[in-house]
């Protein structure tokens, strides 16, 4: 293995150790989201859907009343941050509002 | 103080203004509107006539209507705390991510790489992503 490749393995090991660090970040973000009772962090064209699907039995005026008050809650927190982030690291988040 | 809206049969209804009822047997009765909430609106009858022959069940005094406004509000308000609380370590938690992988794309450039584009271990990332409501898929399609 030459200097080069060495260099790479150990920045490889920086940049795996910083993601999972993020991963074990998000994975209580995701806890704190759920105690919240929030179904997402975002507000998407389908939210209502899928606020739906788990209130089953609902009526459409109490769907549209909860993906209100998820929209309220919603805009409270600030997500760009973490999408700027996500997408400098290459990955597209805007196509997911769609 | 918020000012809710009620309509009845699309009709904006207004404090302080009239509104009529007919009841089962088709006699009106004017009532005035005392108060508006998100929940509901409480009116003051003219006439007990109505109150009689109205179910009990969904009649109540005006001193009970607003023990339960009361109640409601202090049951939303105990809500609102707890969710701000959740979300002020929501948000700190989320940028502290944000920070972690800045380090990782400022790392990844050093080596003039894109760690989307590497075989890096972004796999529990992504899942992550995708369950904070990013959807991984449209995200990787990139």
């Amino acid at each position: 293995m030459n200097k080069l490749e060495k260099d790479f393995d150990e920045l490889a090991k920086q940049i795996n150790s910083k993601i999972v660090e993020a991963s074990l970040i998000l994975k209580e973000v995701n806890s704190l989201k759920n105690k919240a009772g929030l179904i997402s962090l975002i507000y998407t064209s389908y939210i209502s859907e899928d606020i739906a699907y788990f209130n089953k039995g609902k009526s459409e005026e109490e769907i549209s009343q909860m993906t209100e008050d998820f929209y309220q809650k919603i805009k409270k927190i600030k997500v760009k941050p973490l999408e700027e982030a996500i997408s400098d690291l290459g990955w597209n988040t805007s196509s997911t509002y769609c | 103080m918020i000012n809710h809206q009620f309509k009845i049969n699309d009709q904006v209804v207004y404090k302080n203004s009239c509104i009529a009822f007919n009841d089962i047997y088709s006699y009106s009765y004017v009532y005035t509107v005392i108060s508006i909430t998100d929940k509901f609106i409480i009116i003051e009858a003219a006439s007990q006539a109505y109150i009689e022959k109205a179910d009990p069940a969904e009649i109540m005094s005006l001193a009970d209507a607003q023990d339960l406004i009361k109640k409601l509000e202090e049951e939303k308000n105990a809500l609102e705390k707890q969710f701000n609380e959740y979300k002020i370590i929501i948000q700190a938690k989320l940028n502290e991510a944000a920070l972690s992988l800045k380090a990782a794309n400022d790392l990844a450039k050093k080596a003039d790489k894109i760690v989307s584009k590497c075989n890096f271990d972004s796999r529990d990332l992504l899942s992550q992503i995708n369950k904070l409501g990013w959807r991984s898929s449209t995200i990787e399609c990139s």
